[in-house]
């Protein structure tokens, strides 16, 4: 038995399982969310050291699994990144049950989940780069299923991962043997920059971006938020391998300033762009790309404690895309991808309070407004950037009001009055949507009232990098 | 070796430039062919015709969801070009020129280990994928030249290092452009018909 076996084997094997069950969506979704539960849990829980004390002997779990000569690793400080991903599953699998956006979203939610754990424990990690472009296939049928004509952004998403593939790869063959070399050495300079541009196309970094608005703006927002969210996490985390790994990286005088200079005016850009957004879809893109702002700006900030509040924002990032995307998915629902137009959702507050408050909440929170659970680790970061380089933090203020612009041109939309009588057009939303709205938003006051005591075992994410976070 | 690198670049060039799916098909088997040439010089041939194998079942699965959809059209006026076409033509040309002039320089200082014909033929390949991927919003061709693209990478990558986990994934990687290629074609012809 391997740690390899159990989070990445064992979940591919359980995913091609459910394929029989496709047809039976309630049967299929509770599968996959208890499997996901159980792995999540099973990650949060396991001893740090692998080993069971049992009465009368010590029970030792593998922490590598050979494959053709190279293996996945999983130590006892991973697993909490590998909670944390499972944890994701588990939650849209859950919220699949309601608004079912694909026959396939829980099998292929299982074994894309596994494969991002798999990208993160591969030994040499630089082959993730591979597992990476299977990911990206296998979203396909999710994002562009049967019945809706191939759009422009799939597509697209398919070129720019398949494009950031060979400069991975070629890194890790260009850099072999050279982990101690001089940070001057120009084949230095020149992987550095092949790196950061390898994952400027993978995370969908300016001026790359244009996918993520597009699949937001077409695909089913269930969909979206699931691919996104486990990308936006699982991607932070890889490059912080590469921050590890490489101390050439780490050490090179622009890699950490390019990070903090690449992360504000991605939040500017997706704040403004979100203020002139007339489809809520697309406008969820943009609150995506503001967020791998956050979290580019956060790694920047490494030098200075900033990748403590990387780890910290996961989860009430995590909870903000899900509020948003269960309302959105409830609209979408009606009318497909017509009904997040804007022209389409005036009066929408006496129509559908519980969506309204839904996406509302959602867009207060990834705002950073004082006492929803991400605000304290914002204000951190922006304190952390006024110290480090206070001009950053104009360009943080103007995505920041970007996104205030959007949400109160939200707010006005949804409060305008209806021509016709709105009481008659009072929609009953499903019960298992306001009883898992009500789960999440009373997840995000306790992550708010509790800020000091819940979110900092998050930190054990950061364990596997001790050159960048020392352990405690 | 140039020969079979030029088969490779023509072929790819071939499908940058035309638009006749059965056309397009074969010259996708061409370039696989070209490429399992070229792979044999880095490459034990048993390993190396693995690549072959996976590329012709590629090109198969391709061809296959063409016809079941009968997308696949008789070839007329094969030697008459559209302004597009001798666009696209003309910029795979100028890009394989200028990859044939500053490969020597490329090859001295970064990968002195690989034949100059195996990295005309993996540079063209990139890019020539590159254009094809970019220069077109029709799935069928964006993902022929993912493919395209893709060879390029294996190539390149097959004269510097070898590792069978790569391998098998990049095999996996192909299998699966095939099959979301296959999807594209089927769902929008069915779109269609309706």
């Amino acid at each position: 038995m391997s740690t390899p076996l159990i989070w990445v084997v064992f979940p591919l094997a359980f995913a091609l399982i459910l394929i029989v069950t496709r047809k039976n969506p309630k049967l299929s979704g509770i599968l996959a969310s208890v499997f996901s539960l159980l792995l999540a849990l099973a990650a949060l829980l396991f001893p740090r050291d692998l080993s069971f004390l049992l009465p009368e002997q010590r029970l030792e779990i593998a922490s590598t699994l050979e494959l053709f000569g190279r293996s996945l690793q999983i130590s006892g400080d991973q697993l909490t990144m590998v909670g944390l991903l499972y944890g994701i599953a588990f939650l849209w699998n859950l919220g699949s049950l309601l608004y079912r956006p694909s026959l396939w979203f829980n099998i292929l939610s299982l074994g894309i989940t596994s494969l991002w754990i798999a990208t993160l424990s591969v030994n040499p990690f630089l082959y993730a780069a591979v597992l990476i472009e299977l990911i990206a296939l296998l979203s396909v049928p999710l994002l562009s299923p049967r019945g809706v004509r191939t759009e422009h952004g799939v597509l697209r998403y398919l070129v720019f991962q398949t494009l950031a593939l060979p400069l991975i790869l070629l890194t890790g063959w260009m850099l072999a043997g050279i982990g101690s070399a001089p940070s001057a050495n120009p084949l230095i300079v020149r992987s550095a920059m092949l790196v950061l541009f390898g994952f400027a196309l993978w995370i969908g970094a300016f001026p790359f971006h244009s996918w993520i608005p597009m699949i937001s703006a077409k695909s089913h927002p269930w969909v979206v938020s699931f691919l996104l969210a486990l990308m936006q996490s699982a991607l932070s985390i890889f490059f912080l391998y590469f921050l590890d790994q490489y101390a050439w990286l780490r050490n090179l005088p622009i890699t950490f300033p390019s990070l903090r200079w690449i992360g504000v005016l991605m939040i500017a850009f997706a704040g403004l762009f979100s203020a002139v957004q007339i489809n809520l879809g697309k406008n969820f893109g943009y609150l995506v790309l503001y967020e791998t702002g956050y979290s580019l700006l956060a790694i920047g900030l490494a030098k200075t404690g900033g990748l403590n509040y990387l780890a910290m924002l996961f989860i009430p990032r995590v909870l903000s895309y899900a509020i948003i995307s269960l309302a959105l998915s409830a609209l979408w629902q009606q009318e497909s991808a017509d009904a997040l137009a804007y022209k389409g959702l005036e009066g929408l507050f006496k129509t559908r309070p519980v969506v309204t408050a839904g996406i509302l909440i959602g867009f207060f929170s990834l705002l950073g407004l004082p006492l929803l659970p991400i605000f304290p680790h914002k204000q951190m970061l922006w304190l952390l950037t006024a110290q480090t380089d206070p001009r950053l933090l104009v360009w943080i203020l103007v995505g920041s009001l970007g996104l205030l612009v959007s949400t109160a041109r939200l707010m006005r939309l949804f409060a305008r009055e209806h021509s016709e009588d709105s009481s008659a057009l009072l929609a009953r939303e499903k019960s298992g949507l306001i009883v898992l709205m009500l789960v999440l938003l009373l997840l995000m006051i306790a992550l708010s009232i509790s800020t000091q005591m819940l979110l900092p075992r998050f930190l054990g994410i950061l364990y596997p990098f001790p050159q960048l976070a020392p352990g405690p | 070796m140039y020969i079979p690198a030029v088969l490779a670049i023509l072929a790819a060039g071939i499908n940058l430039t035309r638009r006749v799916w059965i056309v397009n098909a074969a010259a996708l088997g061409f370039q696989y062919l070209g490429g399992f040439v070229l792979l044999c010089t880095v490459r034990p041939a048993s390993l190396a015709v693995v690549k072959l194998l996976v590329g012709w079942m590629v090109t198969l699965t391709l061809f296959l969801s063409l016809i079941t959809d009968g997308k696949i059209r008789s070839v007329k006026a094969f030697f008459s070009f559209s302004a597009g076409e001798i666009f696209r033509l003309l910029a795979g040309v100028f890009a394989v020129f200028f990859l044939a002039v500053l490969l020597p320089a490329l090859q001295s200082e970064v990968f002195p280990q690989s034949s100059l014909p195996l990295l005309l033929a993996s540079f063209s390949l990139l890019v020539l994928g590159l254009f094809q991927a970019s220069l077109i919003a029709e799935p069928f061709y964006v993902i022929i030249g993912l493919l395209t693209f893709l060879s390029g990478v294996e190539l390149l990558y097959a004269s510097l290092e070898l590792s069978i986990l790569l391998e098998a994934i990049f095999a996996g990687v192909n299998l699966g452009l095939a099959l979301v290629g296959a999807f594209f074609v089927i769902k929008d012809a069915e779109i269609s018909e309706t």
